[in-house]
């Protein structure tokens, strides 16, 4: 066989960032010699791209993460009422297959090696190592980087996190609930959800208000301090801890953004968050006389004794923007909500629906937690709608 | 989001509003006969991962994807050299439909974007058209032979389609002073309906046009310029005659390919210039039935095939008995120089022998061109012009007749192609007659309630009021006419080197056919020029002689014709009936066929002796044949153009240049057919410049004044 893998991307690995292959072929010396590399998606070949040989090496070099990346899709898919489990499944990464040709003399000759793999929507590490990539720590665990031990969530309030296990596998897993007291005792035994098999990638609604809809009403009563939540998958997942938190005084603006791992996070500002709008407006002149058929003359005023507008507004438009604020904030939540800014799909949820937003605020510094005491974090938001005024 | 950029029906991603700007237009006034296109300026698409898949990652550098034309051009399948359809769409209102082509594609920072940029039907369809030439166009007719049924039988059916063969005078194909003439004369020609009928569906497009079913339009003909010939390996060919011959060495053959070859005496001459390398083939069977001396025991035949008189290949049959079947097959390496001869020879031993099948042929070794003679069978698509480009040939032919070409918003690559004459709705007469009414008391007709002339329900009305559209906070600007015109208007066919082209255009300082107009504007200077692929050609017409015929040769020193290659024609066709004197189609032994008292005649006129219509431009200023009922005044200005010229070269006449308000809704029922009414004024609307569905801003439109309805 002419062609050879010389090296391939490691297991999950991120398309976001380079995902290369190395082949190599004996055949270099043909006559215009090219390398043939036919990347197929769901059985159907998007892309054909040829290459020449590195002159230095006479090696195949592609990079399929440009390619790969566009077929990526999240999995986003809150369901109303709010459940636990509210979706499983393969989004979050790429299965593709690659056939390694070669073309020379004029004659194509594709498919001579063919390999499948797949690609992760993790965003690209800051310091990748040559070991295994970011995302192989989450295998079986919560696709999160949040502060387990510190998590608000309140009534009729979604909060979302996602799961993982070993990619293509699908596991028969259940939830455990333990409800705490103030001062860190458990207050009474572990409720346990049913057992649901969970793909790759789950994604969750850990909210009280989904948990008692899937359990049972009252699995998190309404004067409870917090509760903790692990996933038994045969073996149980770190807990996450819950505290709940009722009263508002100002109203609390959540938000629901695609974390770096691939999975999703919420996230609520709950002191005061203020909206703006900035206002656009179209004019155009016309003539001050008209026409009136009812008296065949030519007037300045309309039969009602409106005068003639001679300059009109045909058309306005606003947009909206938020300023949010958090209430005090843990340095390591902080440096996790870092991720919020970089995030590319964000929702607000407001009256029972997620509305798009986009993140303006484009600066975050990182905290350190003997250093920085008092965190709070401001975010600029943008309604990501442009709304009409009225057209005339 | 109020905009949706569909691409072969697939929507792209946007990221923000449209801000690219659209512009609008079937014609431009200030640039003389030409024809325009909607078309956008560039429009940033960003790279989602939806449009990357759409635009089949052609950002990346080694991207070769495979592309089936046959296929939607979007996808694995996006080829950026072809257009792909595409459709815009502002609030669900369709504002654009045409093809996008993308013009080049930036990563910066990693970020892809592609720009883009859209054109109308037209544009879409003048770059499916691209590069292709006429004679890669297959009309799908069988080939012909040419013979006398064939050029007499064409003449019946004028009528747009089929092959017509009409007498033109190409040189050395008069017999008997120009009253007999040889086969050479009647070239086949193809009809220009099929011309534009396969130009426009074989790009994939479809089209409406009245025009060309008219029997004006059926009868343009496009007649081959270069002598009838063929291409191929294949330089002599004959079939043996069937046939008993006593004392005569030389068996008798009939060419079904005679190429350059003429039979001289006995023997075959080969006629052309260059030398000829290939094989000489003889095949050739049959029996002796008579040897001198008789056989006793035994005596020897030889039959061979010669070369200059000289055998190249030969077999001996010995003949023990009467009769004796012979059978022979040569095939010999052959380099005929000009004036060799070629035959096949049986010796004198042979007293009486027959033939009952053979063949004598001569294959070239390499491709050669040779002329195609009478009877022999021939491709007509071998004689479509050569090196005209499709686009070239059908904007001529918009040229000519002064053609709008546009489009409708409901049906996609499909064209509308109106002369000008036509092009406005012809609704003049009953809003002339309400102004005419009204004229004195009340110049503006009330529409119930509302201020407008015609009411907004745009669907039937041939007139809209846009005087509540003008944006007053704008600048008006009014440009007079002469300022953006040429002093002259010049209509010209493309020059030709023939004998009577050049003598006339050496006489009257312009070309057979031309027309120039003088506007008379005194401060323009310059000359703007509509100029086609066609030459003219002159008619011709002899003392003696009642037929009248499109003449093409050139004339040596000495008088003598001369044919030559030409530039490709237009022509009328028309059968001519009712020849007081008889005539006859030649081959080169002699009469074709029956006398004919009719010929098929083909000119710029549409009937030599009662013309009515002219394809020229303007009427000559000298004929080369006698007209007695007068020379017609309907040529192509006159018919075509006259009234378009009269409307932009008034002294009057005016450009207004200024904002209106726009919507996508009028955007969508743009039709530049119907005039447009501003504060008393009729005017025709030119050209939307740089509408943006989503400025919400006034639209800056160009108008030229209506100076008359009709003429």
């Amino acid at each position: 066989m002419a062609i050879t893998i010389n090296s391939v991307p490691p297991n999950y690995s991120t398309a976001n960032d380079d995902l290369f292959f190395v082949v190599s072929s004996t055949n270099t010396t043909q006559t215009n010699f090219k390398y043939v590399f036919a990347v197929s998606i769901g059985g159907s070949v998007v892309a054909t791209i040829k290459q020449f040989p590195d002159p230095s090496n006479l090696k195949g070099i592609f990079n399929a993460s440009a390619i790969v990346r566009d077929y990526l899709t999240t999995n986003f898919k809150p369901t109303t009422p709010g459940s636990l489990f509210e979706h499983t499944g393969t989004d979050g990464l790429v299965s593709y297959s690659i056939g390694f040709g070669e073309e020379y003399g004029g004659t194509e000759y594709p498919n001579l090696v063919t390999g499948t793999w797949n690609a992760y929507n993790t965003t690209a590490e800051l310091f990748p190592a040559n070991g295994a990539p970011l995302l192989a720590s989450f295998v079986s665990n919560w696709m999160t980087e949040r502060d387990l031990g510190d998590v608000q969530s309140a009534f009729g309030e979604p909060l979302h996190v996602s799961w993982m296990n070993a990619s293509g596998s699908s596991i028969n897993t259940t939830a455990s609930i333990q409800v705490y007291n103030e001062n860190g005792t458990a207050a009474g035994t572990p409720a346990i959800s049913g057992s649901w098999p969970l793909n790759a990638f789950s994604f969750l609604d850990i909210s009280p208000s989904a948990i008692n809809q899937t359990i049972g009403a009252g699995t998190i009563p309404s004067t409870a301090f917090k509760y903790g939540i692990r996933l038994n998958y045969g073996s149980l997942s770190p807990e996450i801890m819950v505290r709940l938190v009722c009263s508002p005084k100002f109203t609390p603006v959540t938000l629901h953004f695609l974390n770096r791992l691939g999975g999703f996070d919420s996230f609520g500002f709950r002191l005061i968050n203020k909206q703006s709008r900035e206002f656009t407006r179209n004019t155009y002149q016309r003539n001050s006389w008209q026409y009136d058929s009812g008296s065949s003359s030519v007037k300045l005023f309309d039969s009602y004794r409106k005068m003639n507008p001679g300059v009109i507004t045909n058309a306005s438009q606003m947009s909206v923007t938020y300023k949010l604020r958090s209430d005090m904030i843990s340095a390591a939540n902080f440096n996790w909500l870092g991720q919020l800014i970089g995030s590319p799909e964000v929702y607000m949820f407001q009256n029972g629906y997620y509305f798009p937003v986009t993140i303006k605020t484009t600066n975050w510094e990182q905290k350190i937690k003997y250093l920085d005491k008092m965190n709070v974090l401001e975010l600029d938001v943008e309604y990501s709608r442009k709304l009409n005024g009225q057209f005339r | 989001m109020k905009t949706q950029i569909f691409l072969e029906g697939f929507e792209l991603d946007l990221d923000g509003e449209l801000s690219s700007e659209f512009t609008y237009s079937v014609d431009d006034v200030v640039d003389f006969a030409s024809r325009n296109t909607s078309f956008s300026k560039t429009i940033v698409i960003p790279g989602s991962t939806r449009n990357n898949k759409l635009f089949g990652h052609i950002f990346d550098f080694g991207n070769a994807n495979n592309h089936n034309p046959n296929v939607a051009n979007v996808g694995a399948n996006f080829n950026a050299a072809k257009s792909a359809q595409c459709v815009i769409m502002n609030d669900h209102i369709q504002i654009f439909k045409g093809v996008l082509r993308l013009l080049e594609i930036v990563i910066d920072a990693g970020s892809i974007e592609y720009e883009c940029a859209v054109f109308g039907e037209l544009g879409g369809f003048m770059a499916s058209v691209g590069n292709k030439k006429i004679e890669q166009i297959d009309f799908g007719i069988t080939n012909h032979v040419w013979n006398y049924n064939q050029i007499v039988g064409s003449w019946d059916n004028v009528s747009g389609g089929g092959v017509y063969y009409p007498l033109i005078d190409y040189g050395r194909v008069s017999v008997n002073n120009k009253n007999d003439w040889n086969f050479r004369a009647f070239r086949p020609a193809l009809y220009v309906k099929q011309y534009v009928d396969k130009i426009i569906t074989g790009s994939g497009y479809s089209y409406e046009c009245d025009f060309f079913n008219t029997d004006f339009f059926k009868r343009l003909i496009i007649p081959c310029n270069t002598e009838l010939s063929r291409s191929d390996n294949n330089a002599f060919n004959a079939t043996a005659n069937v046939a008993t011959y006593t004392t005569n060495n030389y068996p008798a053959f009939t060419p079904t390919t005679a190429g350059n070859f003429t039979l001289v005496g006995s023997v075959w001459r080969y006629n052309g210039t260059q030398p000829l390398s290939g094989n000489l083939k003889l095949r050739l069977y049959g029996q002796i039935t008579d040897v001198f001396p008789n056989p006793a025991p035994v005596t020897n035949v030889i039959v061979s095939v010669q070369h200059n008189g000289t055998n190249v290949a030969q077999q001996t049959f010995p003949v023990f008995s009467e009769p004796w079947t012979y059978f022979v097959n040569f095939d010999v390496p052959v380099t005929l120089n000009p004036n060799d001869t070629i035959n096949a020879f049986v010796s004198s031993t042979a007293n009486v022998y027959n033939v009952s099948d053979g063949q004598l042929s001569v294959e070239s070794s390499a491709v050669v061109i040779v002329p195609v003679n009478y009877g022999e069978t021939f491709s007509i698509n071998s004689t479509i012009p050569k090196g005209v480009f499709q686009k070239d040939f059908f904007a001529s032919i918009v040229k000519m007749f002064n053609l709008y070409v546009t489009e409708v918003p409901n049906k996609s690559k499909h064209l509308v192609i109106t002369p000008y004459s036509d092009y406005y709705l012809n609704q003049y007469a009953s809003f002339t007659d309400n102004l005419l009414q009204v004229e004195g008391t009340n110049l503006l007709v009330p529409d119930t309630g509302d201020f407008l002339l015609i009411d907004q329900d745009v669907a039937g009305a041939a007139i809209l009021d846009w005087t509540n559209k003008l944006d007053r906070s704008k600048p008006i600007r009014l440009k007079p006419m002469s300022e953006l015109n040429g002093r002259y208007f010049e209509y010209k066919y493309k020059s030709d080197g023939d004998f009577y082209n050049e003598q006339y255009s050496k006489k009257y300082g312009i070309g057979y056919g031309d027309f120039i107009e003088d506007t008379g504007f005194e401060f323009a200077r310059d000359v703007q020029t509509a100029d086609i692929i066609f030459a003219a050609t002159p008619l011709v017409g002899y003392n003696g002689q009642e037929k009248v015929y499109s003449t093409i040769f050139k004339l040596s020193n000495t008088n003598v014709e001369d044919q030559t290659e030409h530039v490709i024609r237009i022509m009328q066709a028309k059968k001519i009936e009712g020849l007081t004197n008889g005539w006859h189609i030649k081959t080169d032994s002699g009469n074709a066929g029956a006398q004919l008292n009719r010929y098929g005649y083909a000119g710029h006129l549409d009937d030599p002796d009662n013309p009515l219509s002219d394809i020229n431009f303007g009427a000559p200023k000298e004929l080369f044949f006698e007209i007695t009922t007068g020379y017609p005044a309907a040529n192509l200005f006159n018919s075509q153009w006259s009234e378009y010229v009269a409307e932009i070269t008034d002294k009057n006449s005016k450009l207004l240049i200024a904002n209106i308000m726009l919507n996508p809704i009028d955007i969508f029922n743009l039709d530049f057919r119907r005039l447009i009414y501003i504060d008393g004024s009729l005017w025709r609307l030119n050209r939307v410049i740089d509408f943006n569905p989503n400025s919400n801003e006034t639209t800056k439109c160009e108008f030229l004044k209506v100076i008359n309805l009709t003429y």
